[in-house]
């Protein structure tokens, strides 16, 4: 029998994100190891019924469900959280050994701050009969701004390395290593040089787009009548 | 004083109907000025993380929809009372999407505060933020994760935050009670 996992990109920037990117590698991997593997970009499947309906069946035939998605605003972007309202609504799945969920999430901020999102995935799972089998969180998601990992060489070693252990144990039944876990979230460059990066790229970014004065204030309140 | 009280809630959701009314009532009692707004009556696209109001259209999201008209109320107001049902342990898609819809209200820049990184304010004034989720039974996983959810958005926005869970097994007395509390600990008054 063919094991099964299907990647949930949580991204709503979708194929062009760093999620899919880092969901991307962890399903090469699962398919180099015999796995049948298929993609969803929730931003398009909680648009209709029979869309979600669609990855709905997927995860119910699955072994491994791997939700890859960015922090926004310290928790998961909107359309995640309606494909799981979505899924709370539709009910519990018929798949009695499973599937078991693992969660990949960046932050575009230099350090790990999605303690809330794996938080919010915990409880996901375990209120739709889903097995939770761990997470590789990471800060920094802004360098890997939808590279593939490979091409982007040395920079990404530490993380290849935690997607291809999580990978390896994930086949085996078990859990993501705590040291996959670790290694994952200890960032590709220093803090300050990922704000001084950072930093500068929004200026460039901002002058590539002719904006004139990237602290305009469009909301400015008048000040009290005196 | 002015307030948003700000309906996050679905339309068959009647736990958060009620509060929602209480919360009115009370904001009224202390002679608020209150603006509301039921989100799922409102056109308001998802935020799609493309740093347009950061780098294009600074401080204004590329959407000419309601997300603006909200950004622009929350800067004038002096307090958001959002009322939400939990979902596992954070917020309705609804509110979520307010609230990704704000990040124009921020700057695009990094800066190092309290040993975290957060992005600098754009304005000098920002609204305090209440949060009260409500949640059918009672649970303290749900409840743990939903108050440093909002806790997190107090430090993220660099703004006062305090949240406050009802459950659907408290009477009317308690709520109203526990939403009084509230609103006086974040001195909430007209």
């Amino acid at each position: 029998m063919t094991l099964k996992a299907v990647l949930l990109v949580g991204s709503p920037r979708g194929e062009k994100s760093t999620s899919s990117s880092l969901g991307a590698y962890m399903m090469t991997g699962l398919e180099g190891k015999g796995w049948d593997c298929v993609r969803h970009y929730i931003g398009s499947t909680v648009q209709s019924i029979s869309d979600f309906e669609k990855v709905f069946a997927d995860v119910e035939e699955a072994q491994i469900v791997v939700l890859a998605a960015p922090l926004y605003v310290d928790s998961f972007p909107s359309p995640v959280i309606q494909f799981m309202e979505m899924f709370g609504v539709r009910g519990s799945i018929r798949n009695t050994n499973g599937p078991r969920l693992c969660l990949i999430v960046n932050c575009g901020f230099p350090e790990d701050q999605n303690m809330l999102a794996v938080e919010i995935a915990k409880h996901f799972a375990s209120e739709n009969g889903m097995e939770w089998c761990g997470s590789l969180s990471m800060g920094q998601g802004g360098i890997i701004w939808g590279k593939g990992l490979e091409e982007m060489g040395g920079r990404t070693r530490r993380v290849r390395s935690a997607l291809d252990r999580s990978v390896d144990a994930l086949v085996e039944g078990k859990c993501i290593p705590e040291g996959a876990s670790r290694s994952f979230s200890k960032g590709m460059v220093p803090a300050f040089l990922y704000r001084y990066i950072a930093n500068k790229g929004w200026e460039t970014a901002g002058k590539r787009n002719r904006a004139k004065n990237l602290k305009a204030r469009p909301f400015l309140r008048a000040p009290p009548p005196k | 004083m002015k307030a948003m009280l700000v309906d996050g809630s679905f339309s068959n959701d009647t736990l958060s109907q009620k509060v929602l009314e209480m919360a009115r009532i009370q904001l009224g009692a202390r002679g608020v000025d209150v603006d509301e707004i039921v989100l799922r009556e409102k056109t308001m696209h998802d935020c799609i993380g493309c740093f347009g109001c950061w780098v294009k259209t600074p401080g204004l999201c590329i959407f000419d929809d309601f997300g603006r008209v909200y950004a622009r109320m929350e800067m004038e107001t002096d307090v958001v009372v959002a009322v939400t049902p939990v979902t596992y342990g954070g917020y309705s898609s609804l509110f979520k999407r307010a609230m990704d819809r704000q990040i124009c209200v921020l700057l695009p820049y990094m800066k190092s505060r309290d040993g975290e990184t957060h992005h600098p304010l754009r304005y000098r004034f920002y609204p305090k933020l209440l949060v009260i989720g409500t949640l059918a039974q009672p649970s303290d996983g749900l409840e743990s994760t939903f108050s440093k959810l909002v806790a997190r958005n107090g430090i993220n926005g660099n703004t006062k935050a305090d949240s406050l869970l009802v459950t659907g097994d408290k009477d009317e007395g308690a709520i109203k009670e526990s939403i009084s509390a509230l609103l006086t600990r974040s001195e909430v008054v007209g």
